[in-house]
């Protein structure tokens, strides 16, 4: 996670602005989801007292973003997650309507509904494709200028937006893993069912939400 | 946003703390997860656990389009 310094060094004074609006949205988000008793995990499993594992939650998918973004929340077997991670979601996005999905993070939540980490996987983990950085930044100025649309996605978008240089360098250190894994051939790695992660952050939103509220005082 | 009330955040004089209580209420336990099926297992060895499984813009239940969503 970036600290406060970095975050600060990293940023023009528009964007800590922009930072600083989503982040307080975020907690707006949160609050209502405190005043009903709820998170965003159980928002997505839709009062299931069950959980299955690997399928897709919520039944309805997530759009938003003006469709340009998808996400949905699903759970493995315990031994297959670290210890205490209940699920995690995974995020899409794409660049026009009848594009394939690209792949752009996973995001793991405790067994209390609170995100612990961000982490890229392999390519045969979700199909598709990538989106360079590049593509990927497009992508999240089409997710800041969309509407919002209910307390589940907003919640996603904010987040989102508010980890965006984390996604950042995650995506980095993905590509550069790929390349030093596989320096000649680097399609083989995608098919390579040995690597199932390419990089993994550990996220804490209340330190981030702080960080973000700390700048704004300074 | 079409939830408007119970607004948590006043601009640069919200308190820190505030935000701390804020994500701690949304602190609720989730339901366990049920032990997979051999077929679930499979899929998870020799599929794409993590994907969407589905064309982009196909006439399949889940299309893609996002269409579904709005309905």
């Amino acid at each position: 996670m970036l600290r406060t310094s970095e975050r600060s060094q990293k940023q023009h004074p528009p964007e800590m602005m922009q930072d600083q609006q989503w982040a307080s949205r975020l907690v707006e988000c949160i609050g209502h989801m405190g005043s009903q008793h709820t998170n965003s995990v159980l928002l997505s499993l839709d009062g299931r007292k069950k959980v299955k594992p690997y399928e897709r939650y919520p039944e309805t998918p997530y759009y938003f973003g003006n469709k340009h973004w998808r996400a949905f929340y699903h759970c493995h077997e315990a031994q297959n997650l670290p210890q205490g991670e209940h699920g995690h979601y995974h995020f899409f996005t794409r660049e026009n309507i009848c594009d394939e999905w690209s792949h752009v993070v996973a995001m793991g939540m405790d067994d209390y509904g609170q995100p612990t980490r961000l982490f890229t996987t392999n390519l045969w983990v979700t199909d598709g494709k990538w989106f360079s950085i590049s593509q990927f930044m497009s992508q999240i100025a089409v997710l800041a200028n969309s509407q919002d649309e209910d307390l589940a996605t907003d919640w996603l978008k904010y987040v989102l937006l508010l980890f965006q240089y984390e996604i950042s360098d995650l995506l980095i250190t993905r590509d550069n893993k790929v390349e030093r894994l596989f320096p000649r051939y680097q399609e083989q790695c995608f098919l390579d069912r040995s690597v199932y992660y390419l990089s993994e952050m550990k996220i804490n939103l209340n330190k981030q939400l702080l960080d973000v509220f700390s700048l704004q005082q300074d | 946003m079409k939830h408007k009330t119970g607004k948590v955040i006043m601009g640069a004089t919200l308190s820190l703390a505030a935000i701390a209580v804020a994500i701690d209420h949304t602190q609720h336990k989730l339901p366990d997860v049920e032990t997979a099926t051999s077929d679930e297992q499979d899929m998870m060895e020799s599929g794409t656990p993590c994907g969407l499984g589905v064309a982009p813009c196909s006439l399949g239940e889940d299309g893609g389009d996002g269409s579904d969503a709005e309905d």
